[in-house]
Order: C-alpha cells, then structure tokens, then sequence
C-alpha cells in the first residue's frame, strides 16, 4: 500500500468536512440586527414548540417554495422575511413570494405574459374580487374531487390565510408559558396587532410586552433598540425556560446544518466516485479503481454517520420514535438501505454495496426532500400518539421496505451487468444470487413482524387485528412477495435470475405499498395525498417492468454469457 | 410414512402449489384494496376476503371473472402447508424455526378464520351524565315500535332492516307488501327505503317545487325531505350508511299516515314520532340495531384535549363506571386511546366523540382476540431462529 492509497481516507474526509461547514458561515447580509437571536426564540406552531427560525423557513417554503427570499436583487433569510412580515406588513406585502404555477391561475392574475413565478400580497389583492370568486366556487366542492385547478387556487387561498395569520399574529403562537396552568397563545390575545403598544382584549403579560418591544423597535428601523429588545427577551426565556431554550437553539444549528441536504450532496459525490471506480476497473492497473473505492466507502461512512446524526437529532427535537410520517419514512429507510449496503460491502468487498448505498441514499433523500411540505416534525394525532408502537411496528415495516428495496436494486444490478456488461462473471453471478437470497430473508422477517406488530397495535386501538385497510394490505402484498421469492426459490422454481426478476417486482410492490395505497385516500394510514407523486410513480413501474423484461431475455441472449 | 399416501399427498403439498397461491392472494388482495376506492370497506371485506369465490373486477369496460376468495386461499393454504410438513417432516435446528414459523401462521389464519366468522362490532354512544345499557349494529338499521304505556318498562317490537328492505314498494310491479305481525299494533307498508341518506329541512330548500311530491303526511317528513347518498366508503368508523325510510302505517285496512324515519331524526327533533291509533299513543323511531347488555356504562366525564394551537387531536378519554349488579360489580374506569376496557367477553375502546359531552365506544367481542399474538409470537421466534442459523452459516461462509 503505498503513501497515495493511506491518503484517501483523510482526504474524503477533508473534503466532507468542507462541505458540511460551508452552510454554516453567515452568508447573507441581514444588516446590523441580531437576527440570529431573533431565529433562537422559541415559539409554538403546530403543536410544538420551535424556533422562530423553523417557523420563518417552513412558511416560505409552503408559500415560495424556496427558504431564502430575493428582494431588491439580495437574497434574504427567511427569518428576516418573517420579521418584516411580522413588523412590517406594509412593507413585506409588496415581496413575491406566493408561488403560482397553473396556467389558469396565473391568467386569473394576469400573470400569462411574464414569466415570473411568484406574486407579492399586494399584487394579487388586484385581483381580490376575482380571486375570491373563484375561492368561493371551489370551496363546496370535496378535496379529492377537485380538477387541478380547482386544488392549485384551495393551495393559493390556504397559503393566503397562512400569511394573514403571520399578520396578524394569530400563528406562530409567541407568547410563552411562564406562569403555572398557561400555555402558549398568540400575541393578538394581549396586544392589538396593528397597534403595536397597544392592549387587546387581555391585559398583556410581561413577555407579550417584550415580544411586542422587538417589533416595535423592528418597525421603527432601529437596529440598536431591536438588539436590545431581542437580547432582553432572549434572556428572559433562557432564565425561565432554559431546557425550552436550550431545545430551540440546537433546532437552529440543525436547520443550518440541513445534514439531510448535505448528505445528498455527499451520497451523489460518492455514487459519482464508485460509478467512476466501476468504470476503470478494467484497467491494466487497479490503482485508480480501488483508491475511488476507499474514498466511496470513506465517504459513505462519513455520510452515514451525518445521516444518524439528523435521524437522532429529530428524534430529540420531535420527542417521537424516527417514523412519523411519508418524509420521515423515507429518511429512514434511505439510512437503512445505507447501512445495509455498507455491511454487504464489509461482506463482499466488490463495491456493489457501496453503489448501491450512495444511489438509494441520494435517491431516498431527495424523494424526502420533495415530500417536505411545511413543518415535517408534526404532532401524532391521538391513536397514533405511542412511542411503543412508533417504534416498533413502524420501525420494523419501514426495515422491511427497505430491505425489499435493497433486493430488488440488488436485482436491477444483477439483470443490467448480466444483459449489457459482460461483467457477470460465475463468481458475481453467485455472489449476487447470496446477497439477493440473504437481503429478501431478512426483509421478510422484518415486513411479517412489522405487519403483525401492527395488527396488535390495531387491535389494541379500536380493537380489530386486522382491518383490511389499505395499508395493511400493502404490507401484507409484501411480505407474500418475499415469502413468494424465497419458496419458489427453495423449490427450485427459479434460480439467481428469477430472483432478480422478481425481486425488481418487489420494487413495484413496495412502492406500491409505500406510496400507492396514500394515493388511493382512504383509511386511517393515507397520510397525505399526492398528485406529482402519482406520475414518479407511474414511471418508477414502468421503468421496473422494462427492467424486468430485459431480464427475462434468455440468458444466452446476455452480453455476459455469449461468447 | 405409508408411501401411497405419499404419493397422494405430494402434489397437494407441492411449493408450487404454494408459489401459486401466494400470487394468487397477491392479486386479490392488490383487488380488494382498489376496491376500496369505490365501494365500502365491509363490502369489500365480505365479497373479497371472506368469501369463498367472487366475481372480479379486470378494470376494463366492467368485465368480470370468477377468482377464488379469501376463505378458499385461507383453507388452500392451511391443505398445502399440513400436507408439506406431513411429507417432509424432519426435526433439527434447521427445521425447528420453519415449523415454529409454520405453525404460527396456522395459529395467525386460523384466528382471522374465527374473527371473520365470529366477531361481532358493535357501537355505544353515552352522554356525559348519561348511561347506556345497550351496544348499536351501525351497520344494520331497525325500526322500532315502542309503547310506553307500560309504568315500569317500555314494551318495544323491532322490525330488522332486512325485513324492511324486502318490503320495500316495487315500482315495477307496483306491489307493496305491508309488514303484518300480530305482535305489531297496526301494518308496515315501506314506501321508500334509502339505504343512506340525508335529511334537507323543506324550508331550506333551493327550490321550493322540490318538496312538491312529498310522501310524508305526518310528523317530521312534513318538515323535511330525505335524499339518496351514495353507500359510504372507507375504513373509519366516520364512514357508516344512515338509512332513512318512508312508511305508511295502516291499522284495520285505514291508512294512519305517511312517515319519515330516520337516523337523523334528531336533527330534527325527537327521533321518536308519536303515532295515535285510537286512544293509544305509540312512539316510532328507526334507530341502529341493538344488543342489551346485562351491565351498565355511565358517562361521568369526555374529555378531547388538543394539540396547542392546532386542531391535531391530541387525545380522547371516557371516565366511565361500570355497573353490573349481576357480579357485584362497580368501579370506575378510564378508557382512552390504545388503552381499552375488557370486560365479560367484550373490548371497550374509545372510538369517536359527537359534540363535547357524547363520547362513542365501540364494542368488540372477539372469540379470537388472543389468537394474533400467539401467532405473533410463534412466527417470529421461528423466523429468527432460522434466519439467525442461515445467517450464521452465511456469513461464516463468506468471510472464510
């Protein structure tokens, strides 16, 4: 080994570092105010208690689509659109940041020519009389029965009540609970908004009067009363809240770290290495090759360990078990499929394990990242409310898909060297047909305990162990399918290439089961309705069944076995 | 074993057999919960997974084909794996976790077998400060006929909802067959049965021509109209049929007149009409099915707490007393979500809630409850000790 290849592992490692620190560096001029103690202060939104920061991203999100803002050609934080939108109403109106992108609805707003993609307040009260029209027309019409239209302007009104809510000050809920038997309320319950100084219809509590001093001060533009307003009020919260605080602040440095949006970056960067480590392996000198292979597996680790880091890191903020909904789900089982693809590495050393880790991790997070949708550490509602089942029965299903998964790149591997390589040697040809054999064995222990673990947490809830409710089914298709793949195999019905064929299947089945089923809309589990989705789903089948016919091809056929 | 039966035996307990009835349940169960878009949770639980074979749908222009149903696979299944492990019986630690994990599924089919057939889920809505000694069918209607001439009880003839629904007038034939009971004060003849339904207060409605042929004559159809919805689908409790009928009542061949029943009539008063025939006052009500308890439940207190802020549920809870002077029973008890009450046979669990003070308890009586975690149990130590022994080999082998 020489001095180049002992290199590796520190170098991968710098360059991970590096990219990781980079978000952590201000980069956005907010001028002279303190708007990093601002982001600080907890508030609660949605049930839980958060940083303003969070509230300020995932509110421009939900709206623009974006988390940072451009006025005046300067690109802003969210924390300071949501200062000003706070403060300064007047003046926030005027900044584009409803997202419009159906035709029809732009046309209602005049907005067909140009090719701007986001409408300021002010903007679309021009079109108030029409828009509301039109609001109305949609509102008796059920959910799930409206055109595309008709949900693209329900979005564009829902995102409008979510600003007059920041107006007015009804969300998030500021004002904190410092004396015994309060809870969180919002500042319109003790100070006029529009009046600011002004009391409502409660006498105003001491920490509704110090909020309200930083949006005066905020108001009145001047940076060094704001400073000290939002530094008073800091401490305060910190004196008689500090674990409150404490909590808030570290969901700061994980907004800014984003380790999930990192570790995409990193997971396509090692795909990238290990893609390039495949392709130079048949050089005369396998130098190149393996050092791109350490620095994957270098990477990979790095990654892995950043990942585990933001898994915990939501569990802590969150107080819930890692899977709580679609998005979390999906972060999960990338982490898993990475881990196991790391520990097939270990087994293997032939760098499919890697290729795959990298590739189902990237692809994993960015389906997360497109599921995001405002704040994605919501409250559990009352019968999902059980850490116990959390996480077990949750945990175990999310392992099973991610096996199955893992089976079935394994098979997309296997059929795509086999047919248009001539990579697939008799060695590979076993070794895949064992990895196949062991991952599908493993899911299937984890889809049937997970399913059952389920049934019990059913029947201890609203006592039916089994509802046929369309998720449970989805779980139940999967396990028959392992269990299908492992029986026809144990009779001889199939070998290493009908594994992979039908485990390309179980592809389908599990985004069926992952996915499909909350696209039909019914039962307690469809969380969350999706239409995009419902096309990445058509093509994700389609590009399985094209899979899985070229591997149906007869194998004399394969670019592996002529000769 | 004698080698005949063997031979006999062995296509039986073929793994292809077995490959292909797994695919099979694939596909009706992939069906059956497309199905479930369209149709309602208990009919497709009935035509699909406990029945014996269906008519399946293909998806195109409405062509069906016969397919097995979920009893036929349930039973093929268990022939298949009985005549597998009859044929290949072999005991050592490489089989011991397949015939836990075997025998567990026995246990997991043969309890989803006793559930289908046997279980029974029921429904019990109590008022705050109210007691209930009785659980509804919510999906079977009745139509009650009470006398409440009686001091100490209320004498009360029930008419089931299949009974209606046969007697339902026939447009086409223009038959109307009147119910006819010696026990019933006077005939039943349905005029209209709406399987669910909505009332719509006759002022309200948009157009005043609609109510022009209301056959209603007496008590709340004066009042309002009952209209046809479609039958409610879905998994949730939320999604129940309420059905309303029009009945003409006839006592000695006279028409008493035209009602509208309802299980909405609540909203529009009394759910009970007053129906005089002669001196005597009866009252009518169509109302759930329901099954009288030898035990009572008092409501004391409902609570619904939410999430700060938000309208996320973020818990139920009944503080209820149970009352059963058979067993000398009565005690207080909490029952709230995942955590229900177990009593004589039956499960309580907090199911749903109407207004702030009426808490719903759904009522389950399983002979089977127990049975999933046996099998849970059993698979999954099976699983574990053969995969656990697989894995072993497996990595040792590779690693070498």
């Amino acid at each position: 080994m020489n001095i180049f290849t002992k290199l590796i592992p520190v170098l991968a490692v710098v360059i991970c570092l590096v990219i990781v620190a980079r978000p952590m560096m201000p980069k956005h001029d907010v001028g002279d105010y303190d708007l990093d103690t601002f982001a600080k202060l907890p508030v609660s939104a949605g049930g839980r208690t958060k940083p303003m920061d969070t509230v300020a991203r995932n509110n421009l999100m939900i709206m623009s689509d974006r988390q940072t803002i451009v006025v005046d050609d300067v690109r802003r934080p969210a924390i300071w659109w949501l200062l000003e939108v706070m403060a300064r109403p007047q003046v926030a109106n005027s900044y584009d940041i409803f997202r419009i992108d159906h035709p029809d609805v732009r046309s209602l707003i005049k907005a067909n020519e140009t090719d701007q993609k986001r409408f300021s307040l002010d903007h679309l009260q021009r079109f108030a009389l029409d828009l509301n029209e039109q609001f109305q027309r949609v509102e008796p019409i059920k959910p799930t029965l409206r055109t595309l239209f008709q949900k693209h302007l329900a979005e564009l009104r829902d995102h409008a009540t979510i600003y007059d809510g920041l107006i007015w000050k009804q969300t998030p809920y500021v004002v904190p609970p410092l004396a015994e038997g309060e809870s969180w309320r919002p500042l319109i319950e003790e100070i006029h908004p529009g009046h600011p100084g002004h009391e409502a219809h409660n006498k105003p509590s001491e920490a509704a009067k110090r909020f309200d001093n930083i949006l005066i001060a905020y108001q009145g533009q001047n940076p060094e009363e704001f400073n000290k307003a939002v530094a008073d009020y800091a401490m305060m919260l910190d004196q008689q809240m500090p674990e409150v605080t404490r909590k808030s602040r570290f969901e700061v440095l994980f907004n800014k770290l984003e380790p999930f949006y990192q570790g995409t970056v990193l997971y396509v960067l090692a795909f990238l290495l290990i893609s390039g480590s495949l392709l130079t392996a048949g050089m005369k000198s396998p130098v190149l090759s393996a050092a791109l292979s350490r620095a994957t597996v270098c990477i990979l680790i790095f990654t892995f360990a950043l990942h585990t880091f933001g898994l915990a890191a939501r569990v802590y903020m969150q107080g819930y078990a890692p899977v709580t909904n679609l998005y979390s789900s999906a972060v999960f089982l990338g982490w898993f499929c990475v881990g196991m693809g790391l520990f097939l590495e270990w087994l293997f050393r032939n760098r499919l394990g890697s290729a795959l880790a990298a590739l189902i991790g990237c692809v994993t997070l960015i389906i997360a990242h497109n599921l995001a949708d405002g704040d994605t550490m919501q409250m559990m509602q009352a019968v999902l409310d059980s850490n116990f089942w959390l996480s077990t029965h949750v945990i175990a299903v999310t392992i099973g898909y991610s096996a199955t998964f893992l089976a079935g790149f394994i098979g997309i591997a296997y059929i795509i060297t086999g047919v248009y390589t001539q990579g697939l040697t008799d060695d590979l040809n076993k070794t895949l047909g064992k990895m196949m054999y062991g991952v599908i064995a493993f899911a299937l222990l984890f889809s049937f305990v997970g399913t059952v673990l389920g049934g019990i947490w059913a029947d201890q809830s609203w006592g039916r162990f089994w509802g046929w409710d369309p998720k449970e089914n989805g779980a139940v298709l999967i396990v028959l399918m392992n269990a299908l793949i492992l029986h026809a195999r144990w009779g001889g019905m199939i070998k290493t290439r009908g594994m992979a064929v039908l485990a390309v299947f179980g592809n389908i089945i599990t985004a069926w089961s992952w996915f499909g089923t909350n696209m039909l809309g019914v039962g307690l589990h469809s969380y969350g309705f999706m239409d995009s989705a419902v096309m990445w789903m058509l093509i994700f089948v389609i590009s399985q069944l094209g899979i899985m016919t070229a591997g149906l091809i007869p194998q004399s056929r394969w670019r592996s076995f002529m000769s | 074993m004698n080698k005949g039966i063997k031979n006999v035996l062995a296509p039986v307990a073929s793994l292809r057999l077995t490959v292909l009835l797994f695919a099979l349940a694939m596909i009706l169960i992939f069906v059956g919960t497309v199905a479930q878009k369209y149709e309602g949770n208990w009919t497709v639980v009935d035509t699909y997974f406990r029945s014996i074979w269906l008519w399946m749908p293909i998806g195109i222009k409405g062509i069906k084909i016969p397919f097995v149903g979920g009893y036929s696979l349930c039973i093929l299944m268990l022939v298949n794996l009985l005549a597998a492990h009859a044929v290949r019986f072999k005991l050592n630690w490489k089989r011991a976790g397949i015939l836990l994990t075997h025998a567990g599924l026995i246990v997991l089919l043969a309890g989803e077998l006793v559930t289908g057939l046997f279980a029974v889920e029921w429904q019990m809505p109590i008022d705050e400060g109210s007691y209930a000694n009785y659980a509804e069918d919510i999906r079977e209607a009745e139509f009650a006929i009470i006398d409440p001439s009686p001091a100490d009880h209320d004498g009360v003839v029930v008419i089931p909802q299949s009974v209606m629904v046969h007697h339902e007038f026939d447009p086409e034939s223009g038959k109307a067959e009147p119910i006819t009971d010696p026990t019933l004060p006077f005939q039943v003849r349905v005029l209209r049965w709406l399987p669910n339904s909505v009332l719509a207060d006759i002022q309200m409605l948009p157009d005043p021509a609609m109510a022009a042929n209301n056959p209603a004559t007496k008590g709340i159809g004066r009042r309002a109209l009952g209209f046809d919805q479609p039958r409610a689908t879905g998994v949730e409790g939320a999604a129940m049929d309420a059905p309303s009928a029009y009945v003409q009542l006839i006592k000695n061949g006279e028409a008493l007149g035209t009602w509208l029943v309802s299980l909405h009539a609540e909203l529009m008063g009394d759910p009970r009409q007053p129906v005089t025939v002669g001196d005597k006052t009866y009252l009518i009500e169509l109302r759930y099915r329901r099954d009288y308890k030898p035990y009572t439940l008092h409501l004391i207190d409902f609570r619904h707490d939410k999430f700060v802020g938000t309208e996320v549920a973020r818990n139920y809870s009944s503080d209820v007393r149970l009352v059963d002077p058979e067993n000398n029973v009565d005690r207080p008890v909490k029952i709230y979500m995942n955590h229900p009450l177990r009593y004589r046979g039956e499960t309580f669990y907090q199911s749903g809630f109407f207004g702030e003070t009426r808490t719903i308890l759904q009522v389950v009586r399983n002979p089977g409850w127990l049975m999933p975690y046996i099998a849970c149990s059993l698979v999954s130590l099976g699983l574990f000790v053969h995969f656990g022994v697989m894995l072993k080999t497996f990595v040792g082998r590779t690693r070498r």
